[in-house]
């Protein structure tokens, strides 16, 4: 005998198909933006047009992200991309609402990205989410490439080994590297989805 | 585990990692994986997570060396795990326990109904596919021949392909 489960499972089905695995044949346009910095200038996308763009989604007090920043990990690859002479565009953005974790004063971010060393290129603030949703992040820290086009060609995970243990870095795969890589060197890129993974977005409600 | 707060099952779901255990045992002794209890289906904003809340034991079977010298063995466990509730914690413990070498019948230890329950609670894999018709998939099951007991079925999908399909007996 064969018989159907419940309603809710295809519905996870499709949504998984649609979300966290994208399969699209044809890259997305990436979501246009307007952010302020910790130094309180604006960034467009708009404005980065013609250039390799990386996003970070970031929340420095989540353990996944401290994974990444205690080992120098996240820190080689801004350092590797956005102050070199690759032209390569890093932006972290951090879209924790004004009373969740993650959220810091203009202040405190200049302390603690300091601390860090962190070399992106700018840290943009979008407290009120939009911009995070616009792009479906869910995790931090969630990852995308976008090409000199504005063609979304990566979102996902930093890497293939989904803990928060530094001593698993060395031993993982890095997922947004070999993009970038092949965006330089001026190959086209397939797109590119996998789920991200580590803390959630503290959104607001 | 405080109100709120959760551990995670092997896989995840949207946010968090399993626990690991690392073993440190005797010569000749080995340890199995964790047998992970059927997970409570969690959710934290728009994602789902696959965890434990409140209480969790995770059953792991040790094989002792053939060849026991002693009168105790010390097992030794490093575990790592993250807990959320609405942030994220990385947790460690360093666990140990002396146990004695019994020649004789051994007895129950006090733990044994909690270890029990956990086993019980550990889903056993039944037979399923996903159907795609006109851009809908379907899950189908092939349930019990016979089945004696309620089950409870829940299945977990990444990237569009079954990954576990589970089934828990419900509480007594």
């Amino acid at each position: 005998m064969i018989r159907s489960a419940p309603g809710f499972i295809p519905a996870l089905v499709s949504t998984l198909f649609l979300t966290a695995c994208g399969g699209a044949a044809s890259a997305p346009v990436a979501p246009a933006f307007s952010l302020q910095d910790i130094h309180g200038e604006i960034h467009t996308l708009a404005q980065y047009a013609g250039r390799i763009v990386v996003l970070e989604w970031t929340n420095y007090d989540c353990p996944f992200v401290v994974k990444h920043y205690g080992s120098q990990n996240m820190q080689g690859l801004q350092r590797k991309y956005a102050t070199g002479d690759t032209g390569v565009v890093w932006l972290q953005i951090n879209s924790s609402a004004p009373d969740k974790q993650g959220h810091f004063t203009t202040a405190e971010w200049k302390t603690r990205s300091a601390e860090w060393n962190v070399a992106a290129t700018a840290i943009l603030l979008d407290p009120t989410g939009a911009t995070g949703k616009a792009y479906g992040a869910t995790n931090t820290p969630h990852m995308y490439v976008i090409d000199p086009g504005g063609a979304l060609v990566y979102q996902g995970a930093i890497d293939s080994i989904r803990t928060p243990d530094p001593e698993d870095i060395a031993k993982a795969e890095n997922l947004v590297a070999p993009v970038i890589d092949h965006l330089l060197a001026g190959h086209a890129v397939t797109p590119q989805s996998n789920p991200a993974y580590g803390c959630g977005v503290k959104y607001a409600e | 585990m405080a109100p709120g707060w959760h551990t995670y099952w092997k896989n995840p779901g949207g946010v968090g990692a399993p626990t690991e255990i690392s073993w440190n045992l005797p010569p000749g002794w080995k340890a199995g994986e964790i047998q992970w209890p059927a997970p409570s289906r969690i959710p934290s904003g728009r994602l789902i997570s696959f965890g434990y809340e409140t209480e969790v034991v995770f059953a792991v079977e040790i094989r002792p060396s053939p060849e026991i010298s002693g009168e105790t063995a010390a097992l030794g466990a490093s575990v790592e795990w993250v807990a959320c509730e609405e942030i994220c914690v990385a947790g460690e413990a360093a666990l140990s326990r002396e146990l004695r070498v019994a020649g004789d019948e051994p007895s129950p230890s006090r733990e044994a109904g909690a270890i029990d329950a956990a086993i019980a609670q550990v889903p056993i894999p039944i037979s399923a596919r996903v159907i795609t018709d006109g851009g809908r998939s379907f899950l189908s099951v092939e349930p019990p021949s016979a089945p004696t007991r309620t089950y409870v079925v829940a299945a977990v999908f990444a990237c569009g392909a079954l990954v576990y399909l589970l089934r828990r007996r419900r509480t007594p």
